[in-house]
């Protein structure tokens, strides 16, 4: 879907690129005006000047950022619908006569909603963030190796327990949606068996049937929220280190007269784009794994035809 | 008489498929109706059976004018077997109370006990999603197994042997004729050469009756 869409996914990159320049741009001009104000002395009009010509650039870059991930990733859903579509009209009959419409209404409804809102919501986010992590990153490491290295160690540490948390989120979810597919499955299984189910007077034994999927569903989902919630509120507090040890490394510096106030300014402003994309990375990786296993179970049923090409 | 049909007539979508049908069925008579594909034999058995309302006229089954109380004196077995994602016994019993005595009696008259027998879970064998595990053969005795457990007075067949092949069909009229011994029997086909076993055969064409 990217290979289709490569020319403004390219451009999105770059348009994200630009921002996270601007931002740092932003941050280095600030930090000369606590610095100037620290010192008891009022920033010259030129200073002030370039920082609110930097505001409108920054605006303008989002601007377009959001405008052309968003138009970019509407057209790969529309792709991905159409695939989807074009798989289900060149099927021969008889392996239509075989389909399960529960089970397809089930992959509308899961699979291919789900990969839309992840498209939407995070796949470029999580391109933005890579650029913002990487770029603050490597600017911060310029500026005080000491205090980028005391104060990421403690997140480098966590993302260890991200992947791991993240791996049994994925497994939970996969649970949870075939146990949802079942259960559609069953809905429509019922539809087929009516007459069956008024001759016979089958009524309680279908919904003893349909009853217990439901609880099969039921408890697959109980559990993957149940296990998201303990991962998520631990990864929480861990993500409460980084900050502290910015604060108690970095506040011992400034009172040392190894970094100025502006300077520390910078590293906590920018602390959401390094630890921050670390401590936010459950969340990213929870969705990207959910993304991966809807587009494992959809991708026998999308059209590709093409190199790389969706149809 | 086990079923009267009077002045039957039946239409859907605009399309008159049903028109003025008159029947009468003895008790423990054995009656086919040959016709075409979507000639409106399936439409006269959902009819007779309950499943369907009667638009106009009135059909009579085993004393019950109404659909409900008529649905439960017919079994019937289609060409499709529609088995329920459940066991064997499940099937069979539709979740009814029936002892163990009469469904191994129905295994029996549907041919299906040598089979059953071969399986490591037998009865409590499951059938799979939409009887995926079982073969055509095989699920259609299951159908008629579930029919004879019923114990139902009218036993009617809607081309229960048409999507099997000549070797499976074989086992499966076996299976027939232990569901429709001593029973009043209502069969449509579209091959005549099905009904020969019947007292009397007739021919539905347009929409009507004919004697054949």
């Amino acid at each position: 879907m990217l290979y289709k869409r490569k020319f403004l996914s390219v451009i999105t990159i770059c348009a994200s690129g630009l921002t996270a320049a601007v931002t740092l741009w932003w941050n280095t001009q600030l930090s000369d005006i606590i610095n100037t104000v620290s010192v008891g002395v009022s920033p010259p009009k030129e200073m002030v000047f370039w920082a609110l010509v930097t505001m409108l650039v920054m605006g303008a870059t989002n601007y377009i950022k959001s405008y052309i991930s968003g138009y970019t990733c509407e057209g790969m859903t529309h792709d991905l619908r159409m695939g989807y579509a074009r798989h289900l009209t060149s099927l021969p009959i008889t392996e239509v006569e075989e389909l399960n419409a529960g089970e397809q209404l089930s992959k509308l409804q899961n699979e291919i909603s789900g990969v839309s809102g992840y498209l939407n919501a995070n796949l470029f986010q999580l391109f933005d963030d890579g650029i913002r992590f990487l770029s603050t990153f490597i600017w911060l490491l310029f500026i005080s190796p000491t205090l980028t290295l005391t104060s990421n160690l403690p997140a480098f540490i966590i993302v260890v327990y991200v992947f791991w948390s993240s791996k049994i989120i994925g497994s939970a979810t996969e649970r949870s949606q075939t146990a949802k597919g079942q259960m559609n499955q069953y809905a429509d299984m019922l539809l087929t068996l009516f007459p069956i189910i008024r001759l016979y007077d089958a009524a309680r034994i279908t919904l003893d049937g349909y009853t217990s999927s439901v609880k099969v569903w039921e408890n697959q989902t109980v559990r993957l929220e149940r296990t998201k919630a303990w991962l998520m509120s631990l990864s929480g507090v861990l993500s409460s280190i980084p900050l502290l040890f910015l604060f108690f490394v970095g506040g011992h510096m400034v009172i040392n007269g190894v970094l100025t106030v502006g300077t520390l300014y910078i590293f906590l402003n920018l602390s959401g784009n390094v630890s921050g994309v670390l401590m936010n990375m459950p969340g990213h990786i929870a969705a990207f794994r959910q993304f991966s296993v809807n587009m494992k179970r959809l991708s026998p049923h999308v059209l590709i035809i093409g190199k790389g090409e969706l149809q | 008489m086990s079923i009267i049909i009077e002045d039957l007539s039946f239409s859907y979508a605009g399309k008159q498929v049903l028109d003025n049908i008159h029947l009468s069925v003895q008790t423990g008579e054995s009656v086919g109706i040959v016709g075409i594909s979507g000639g409106g034999k399936s439409t006269l058995l959902k009819l007779v059976s309950g499943l369907y309302d009667v638009q106009q006229g009135r059909i009579l089954v085993m004393g019950a004018w109404d659909s409900a109380d008529r649905r439960k004196n017919v079994a019937m077995v289609m060409q499709s077997a529609g088995l329920f994602p459940a066991s064997i016994r499940d099937n069979i019993t539709c979740g009814h109370d029936i002892n163990e005595n009469d469904i191994r009696r129905a295994c029996d008259a549907a041919q299906l006990t040598e089979w059953v027998g071969t399986l490591p879970d037998g009865l409590d064998t499951f059938v799979g999603e939409r009887g995926g595990k079982v073969s055509g053969g095989q699920a259609q005795r299951i159908a008629i197994a579930r029919a004879i457990a019923k114990n139902a007075y009218v036993v009617l067949l809607d081309e229960p042997t048409s999507a099997l092949d000549n070797d499976t069909s074989a086992a499966v009229i076996a299976a027939l004729e232990g569901l429709t011994k001593g029973k009043t029997v209502l069969h449509v086909s579209h091959r005549p050469e099905i009904l020969t076993g019947c007292d009397r055969i007739f021919r539905l064409e347009g929409g009507r009756l004919y004697a054949w």
